[in-house]
């Protein structure tokens, strides 16, 4: 007890310090001073620092040309900016110089420009509620209004906020409030129909709050509306929805999702994307978070450009849009400081490029090369350990592939890898193996020939049999015997003692000697995150629950007239842990040559092992309490009841415990300050 | 029999294994997308925008620029030596100063003290003709906080002004109505320098007001809009211009802290800038005329700041401000502490800041950034003869940077990561020593500990990395000859595993909040500058007896805070600097300081780590190596790393411009090994991967370096963005093309990305 309260106070102690938050300094030489730390994804899946991939390189406008600007669109050396404040569509090259001005005198709030191949400007205008046609030198063409097609719906709203326009001058037009998803007009205005609509995301406790809610839902069940919009080269079209379950889509022409993000989960809610000609994509979150990624939907580079107290070149205030164009370079408007933000790639970014684009066009060897020229410059790239892992699996280098697979955390890659060298490995041994097995039944049938027919092995038996009536012997074989005959070796363990106390520990140690080796040693396939075990966590994740459970059983079984004693209780227990002690080690040894092809048999495996216990620990309630079917279920139940009442506990006595101390600690310091002061 | 039926299940398995093997389809998507080169026509536009940004330096405008201040009738002659004039104004001592070498008039007022100012209302005309200028805090009773008010000589009619004239000079005692503060500003000429002083015995303050800070001369040099060329430059990193522009709508002013913030009385923020000269300088006209201002005491308690010509007021003026007092909140709940609130509190007394500036005037040639440096190590110099160690001429060395022994989180406790051993160092030294005739080696993490939980005892080696005989003998081997090997230490910054005691060696803010700063996994403390300087002197000892002739100081050059933790004795930060200085002159060994501020200098053999870029404000205009120049002849000056660089081509370039030594960092094993530790900001070190980079980098570097390394600065001029002109004073010229294209220089053709030295006929 005295230990404990000790052990309490120290930990609350702790708590004292008072740190300030500030990066180690000593490794700040390890970056370029850039305002802002670029990173990549590793192997975990978490961002990690890399080399810079965008240099700041100013301002492109002078101050005063723009004012709370909303949209970005850069074509053919020229910029078209939807500069909101001023209403008009502001046109600057790339000195910066104001170069024509387009819509002044129409345009009331344009919060979207597009400029088409065909040298049209489209405009969005929230305030007339008019997309407008311009020419290149500012000439009206045409306004699309609010479609009339019954088809658009009577009730829906039609603000348009942003505009693209594909081939064929099919216009895309993203409306504010427009949950149906992106209104498609034909080159003449008319309704073509709504497309790439997103998914209403209910939580889980808004479903069950409809459950209870008399009449209307609780939650509505309107998807979000997207907020922005690109296209590419191709006409495909990509949308971006803040705060939902796809923030990035790309759409097919039946408006289907088909871009996965596959490593890493940005949460940030998007402002704007952009899409260059080799599908690259780049989006920006309202945070000032500018991410990268390639064709596949794989984050390449992220970088936080938000400004933080000063006025820093590629800091920005308030991220409105961003883009790129055909040189590689990056432009981000800043809403509220008024700017043109221009950052330019560096030769390490050129380079991931170039990888990636050789390696999609199957130029396998060659993007070897490449890939291990990035990898040189950033070992925990682990895109180009996958790619790596891939190419030298193409090649036949699949050892060199297995190592790779390993480092990218690639399960798939790393199973095919792997089946591949242990079919090549089979198909050596294969032969022996089976002339070994047949070997081994000549022998055995054999040895049992002789056994019948001489007394040759007699004293063999005759021994075995006296060590197995052993008492402490039998302690242990009763592991065997619990499989096969569960009551009968319950009813041992409560009336013949044939296992103890002594017996029960030993058992579960070696349970937990072999839960450690099983978290450390499955094979990689089924268990990828081996290296981050911790000895301290294991052991009081694996005994806190089992002395949980045995404790809580106990207290139940004393409320509700069972007749175990707590000895009893934890030997049963123990013991009917039996099929996890036999099992593991081999389920274990068995998981190492195992791929995902037959996931299924390790599943079935481990199943059956999980269901045998479950039932045992069942019985072992029944039995040793002398329960009928129905009390064991209750008593079951209430013991998981009476678990999770004494964590709580526990929980709530170290917070009231650590507010004490916190109350405590700033009485003494507000002492101290009265008494100096 | 069990074993029979058992054996029958193993052979079915077999059988259904090797049928049910069916070949796995691919997991992987397919990703078919045809790639297309990218357009060579837009880089000549990412170019022209990327050299005029303010991360290079840009060409100058050369128009010629006459004096335009008069001294007037109310000045009068106090001091002259052969370099200069100075005239001072009765009884307000604001000057004028003349540099006798161009006749040009440098002058802390516009006017004579009763003439009003354009654009300035009574309260700034009282500014601009004060000599110095105070703040000081009056508490506020209501709401319980502390307001800082600025007065000048003319703010109260009760100020009394003693003006008197000395030697090449003058004494003002004034004697501030507002507040009750007096104080006493010494101004004089001697050489070639101004001399301004505010001697700390000479402060008196009142009860109800205390003294914040002081300010001398804010205005001396100040330039209205753009209607002179010329900048103002900021020691920001590597160095930087702000050029003279038109008046803007802009409305910042910039604050600079010498030696960054002082973390001890400041808990929050992270400084951007980081400036480690104590000095600035003024243009008037690119290389005709300017000053640069060199604080010789007091640095540690100064402000630089920097204002733009803004709407209201349209001059361009700096200055450095003195703080003698700082407020703290003093945090009464764990709320507030975690949150930096609190009860605002003054500090009770003045800290030990002794405020004493000189103005070197710069004439001709010398009046730019080059100039500036130039002007400063020639004072360098003159204060101590062993500035820095002369670097042998012609010989290019290299910073070779190991990492030995790493600990992160095991199994069972940290373990170990062996990066590189001293067997291994020893391999991939003896094979850069064919290539690379100069070695400068620095190994760290060679400590019990490894690198993060190394402490601050180092006096035993790491076992993992091989025993003792092996490091000895890895030393005796480099450490001789043109290679030197460095063993890393670091007696400011412990992590919380290492054998020191919180309780007596870690330093503690003004609000006796422990000091310490968040790594990737653990708490880092910051130890008391006493206790720091205490096991720096006993490694001292312990190393020596290895054969160490030589020590790589980490954090001492740039970390630089206050310390609380004694109350009745607490450090300030110039009594911090007096302590390093006081450790670091033993003369037994030698050290290597990274990235050291001005203070250290004296006392460095080399200097690791120089910045290359400014933190890139958007008011600068200009990058420009004044801290290469300021090193270039006089010490060892090694760049960043080329571990990190981001275009290789370029930033070898850069090194060459500046004339910064190459930097590598390698290990034996494979930098991901890193991933989960405290130095998981390194990424790619790995020398298996890098020794053909080493080559190829120092390789470039030599070639050119080789040409002048060991002499000083000239001139540095940029004839066209891109395009770098640096000349030396042993006759040599490099040029440097940043550009994509080709560069006409008169008969010489400058390769694209490239750079050519042209050498002297002897």
């Amino acid at each position: 007890m005295k230990k404990v309260l000790c052990l309490t106070l120290l930990l609350l102690l702790s708590a004292t310090f008072l740190p300030v938050a500030g990066v180690s300094a000593d490794t700040a030489f390890w970056h370029d001073h850039y305002p802002y730390d670029t990173y990549t994804v590793d192997y975990r899946g978490w961002l990690t620092y890399t080399q810079t991939a965008y240099v700041p390189l100013g301002i492109v406008n002078a101050p005063g040309t723009l004012l709370t600007p909303e949209d970005l669109f850069v074509r053919d050396g020229l910029f078209y900016v939807a500069d909101t404040g001023h209403a008009r569509i502001a046109v600057f090259d790339y000195e910066g110089a104001l170069v024509a001005e387009i819509g002044a005198d129409v345009l009331d709030r344009p919060t979207g420009v597009f400029v088409s191949e065909d040298g049209f400007v489209y405009v969005a205008d929230k305030g007339t509620s008019l997309v407008s046609k311009f020419a290149l030198d500012g000439t009206f063409i045409r306004d699309y209004g609010r479609p009339v097609e019954p088809l658009f719906g009577a009730s829906s709203l039609y603000v348009p906020v942003k505009v693209v326009v594909g081939a064929g001058e099919n216009i895309y037009v993203i409306g504010e409030g427009s949950t149906s998803g992106v209104i498609q007009l034909n080159y003449d205005g008319s309704f073509l129909g709504y497309f790439g609509v997103n998914l209403s995301n209910k939580s889980l406790l808004q479903k069950i709050a409809d459950v209870f809610v008399a009449g209307d839902e609780y939650a509505k069940n309107t998807p979000p509306s997207p907020t922005n919009i690109a296209i590419n080269a191709k006409s495909l079209v990509y949308t971006s929805t803040p705060n939902a379950e796809a923030a990035l889509k790309k759409l097919d022409v039946n408006g289907n999702n088909i871009l996965t993000m596959t490593n890493y989960d940005v949460e940030n809610d998007v402002v704007d994307l952009a899409v260059n000609d080799l599908g690259y994509l780049y989006a920006i979150y309202d945070d000032g978070f500018l991410a990268e990624y390639d064709p596949a939907g794989n984050l390449l580079f992220a970088f936080d450009v938000t400004e933080s107290t000063s006025n820093i070149i590629g800091q920005i205030k308030s991220p409105t849009a961003i883009a790129i164009d055909e040189a590689g370079m990056l432009f981000c408007l800043d809403g509220a400081g008024n700017a043109i933000v221009a950052y330019a790639p560096t030769d390490f970014a050129d380079l991931v490029h170039q990888a990636i684009g050789r390696y999609n066009e199957g130029a396998y060897l060659e993007s070897t090369g490449l890939f291990e020229a990035i990898l040189r410059q950033n070992a925990n790239f682990a895109l180009a350990h996958a790619a790596l892992g891939k190419a030298y699996y193409q090649q036949g280098d699949y050892e060199a592939s297995l190592i790779e697979y390993r480092l990218a955390n690639d399960i798939a890659g790393y199973s095919e890898t792997y089946w591949k060298i242990r079919d090549g490995w089979l198909k050596d041994n294969l032969s022996w193996i089976f002339i070994v097995l047949i070997l081994l039944s000549v022998a055995s049938a054999v040895l049992k020939r002789v056994d019948r027919k001489t007394a040759a092995f007699a004293g063999i038996h005759r021994g075995v049999e006296k060590v197995a009536v052993r008492t402490d012997v039998r302690r242990f074989s009763l592991v065997f015997h619990i499989l096969k005959d569960p009551a009968d070796a319950f009813f041992q363990i409560k009336r013949l003692h044939r296992g103890t106390p002594a017996s029960a520990s030993v058992l579960i140690a070696v349970l937990f000697v072999e839960y450690l080796v099983m978290l450390r040693y499955t094979g990689f396939v089924f268990n990828s995150f081996a290296d981050t075990v911790n000895l301290v966590g294991a052991a009081v994740g694996f005994f806190g629950v089992f002395f949980l459970f045995v404790f809580s059983n106990y207290l139940i079984s004393t409320l509700s007239d069972g007749e175990g004693w707590l000895k009893d209780v934890y030997v049963g227990t123990a013991y009917a842990l039996s099929p996890l002690i036999i099992g593991w080690l081999p389920l274990t040894l068995v998981s190492n040559v195992l791929t995902l092809n037959e996931s299924v048999l390790y599943q079935l495996a481990s199943a059956v092992l999980y269901g045998w216990t479950a039932i045992l620990i069942f019985l072992s309630a029944k039995e040793i309490h002398n329960y009928e079917i129905g009390e064991t279920v209750k008593n079951l139940l209430m013991t998981l009841f009476a678990m999770i009442i004494i964590v709580l506990i526990g929980f709530i006595v170290y917070v009231f415990g650590s507010e004490l101390w916190d109350f405590l600690i700033s009485w003494g310091k507000e002492l101290i300050n009265r008494v100096a002061s | 029999m069990w074993h029979r039926s058992f054996l029958k299940k193993i052979l079915l398995l077999a059988v259904l294994l090797s049928v049910v093997l069916v070949p796995a389809s691919l997991l992987l998507a397919e990703r078919r997308i045809p790639s297309d080169t990218l357009d060579g026509d837009a880089s000549a536009i990412l170019e022209a925008t990327r050299f005029t940004s303010n991360q290079y330096t840009q060409t100058d405008d050369e128009t010629v620029v006459d004096s335009s201040l008069t001294i007037p009738g109310t000045f009068s002659l106090v001091g002259e030596t052969d370099a200069l004039q100075l005239f001072a104004e009765s009884p307000n001592g604001a000057i004028r100063v003349v540099n006798k070498e161009d006749g040009y008039v440098y002058g802390s007022s516009f006017d004579a003290a009763n003439v009003p100012i354009p654009y300035f209302n009574t309260t700034w005309e009282g500014i601009v003709n004060s000599a110095a200028v105070i703040e000081y805090y009056s508490y506020n009773d209501t709401n319980g906080a502390y307001i800082v008010n600025e007065e000048s000589f003319y703010t109260s009619p009760l100020t009394t002004m003693d003006y008197r004239t000395i030697d090449d000079g003058y004494e003002l005692a004034v004697f501030y109505g507002e507040s009750s503060i007096g104080l006493t500003i010494r101004v004089y000429v001697e050489g070639i320098y101004l001399h301004v002083e505010v001697p700390a015995e000479s402060i008196t303050e009142g009860d109800a007001f205390k003294l914040r800070s002081v300010k001398c001369f804010p205005f001396l040099g100040s330039v209205f809009g753009d209607s002179i060329p010329g900048y103002v430059f900021v020691p920001d990193g590597s160095g930087a211009l702000i050029r003279y522009k038109p008046i803007d709508a802009v409305t910042e002013i910039y604050e600079f802290n010498y030696y960054g913030s002082d973390t001890g009385i400041l808990r929050t923020g992270v400084d951007e800038a980081m400036l480690n000269f104590p000095v600035y300088g003024m243009i008037h006209g690119v290389r005709q005329h300017g000053f640069v201002q060199i604080i010789e005491n007091g640095d540690a308690f100064a402000t630089l700041v920097v204002s733009p010509a803004k709407n209201n007021l349209k001059y361009y003026y700096s200055y450095n401000k003195f703080v003698y007092r700082n407020t703290y909140r003093s945090p009464s709940s764990k709320a507030d502490a975690a949150s930096g609130a609190g009860q605002q509190v003054i500090e009770a007394g003045r800290n030990s800041c002794d405020v004493a500036v000189v103005y070197a005037f710069l004439a001709g040639d010398d009046a730019d950034y080059v100039g500036m440096a130039n002007g400063y190590q020639d004072y360098l110099v003159g204060q101590n003869a062993d500035f820095g160690r002369a670097p042998a001429v012609g010989v290019v060395p290299a910073l070779i940077e190991l990492i030995g022994a790493e600990p992160s989180p095991g199994f069972l406790f940290d373990e170990m990561r062996v990066m590189t051993s001293y067997a291994g160092a020893g391999r991939i030294l003896s094979e850069l020593a064919t290539t690379i005739p100069a070695l400068t080696v620095v190994y760290k993490g060679w400590s019990d500990g490894g690198y993060s939980a190394g402490g601050v005892d180092y006096d035993r080696r790491e076992a993992a990395l091989g025993t003792q005989a092996e490091l000895l003998e890895l030393i005796e081997t480099y450490n001789q000859g043109p290679n030197a090997l460095l063993l890393f230490t670091d007696f400011l910054r412990v992590s919380d595993a290492g054998s020191y005691s919180v309780y007596r060696d870690v330093s503690q803010r003004i609000d006796t909040s422990l000091h310490t700063a968040f790594g990737i996994e653990r708490t880092w403390y910051y130890l008391s500058p006493t206790r720091s300087v205490m096991y720096l002197d006993r490694a001292v000892d312990t190393l020596l007896g290895w054969g160490a002739t030589e020590l790589a100081l980490g954090s001492i050059g740039y970390l630089l805070y206050s310390d609380y933790r004694d109350t009745a004795d607490a450090v300030d930060r110039a009594e911090a600097i007096a302590l390093y200085r006081t450790a670091l002159a033993d003369g037994s060994m030698d050290f290597s300081v990274y990235r050291a501020n001005a203070y250290l200098l004296a006392y460095a053999n080399r200097y690791l780590s120089v910045p290359t870029t400014s933190s890139g404000y958007a008011i600068y205009t200009d990058t420009v190596p004044f801290a290469a120049i300021l090193l270039a002849g006089v010490m060892e000056a090694y760049g960043p790393y080329a571990n990190f660089f981001a275009n290789r081509t370029e930033e070898t370039l850069r090194s060459i411009d500046y004339g910064l030594l190459p930097s590598f960092i390698l290990t034996e094993a494979s930098a991901y090994l890193l991933n989960d530790t405290e130095l998981a900001s390194l990424y790619s070190s790995s020398y298996d991967t890098w020794r053909e980079a080493v080559g190829d980098i120092y390789g470039s570097v030599a070639s050119a370096l080789s040409t002048f390394y060991g002499s000083r600065v000239v001139s540095r001029r940029v004839p066209a963005p891109g395009i770098v002109m640096t000349s030396y004073d042993n006759g040599v010229t490099v040029y440097v093309n940043y550009t994509g294209s080709d560069y006409l220089a008169g008969l010489l053709t400058i390769p694209a990305q490239s750079f050519e030295a042209v050498i002297p006929d002897a």
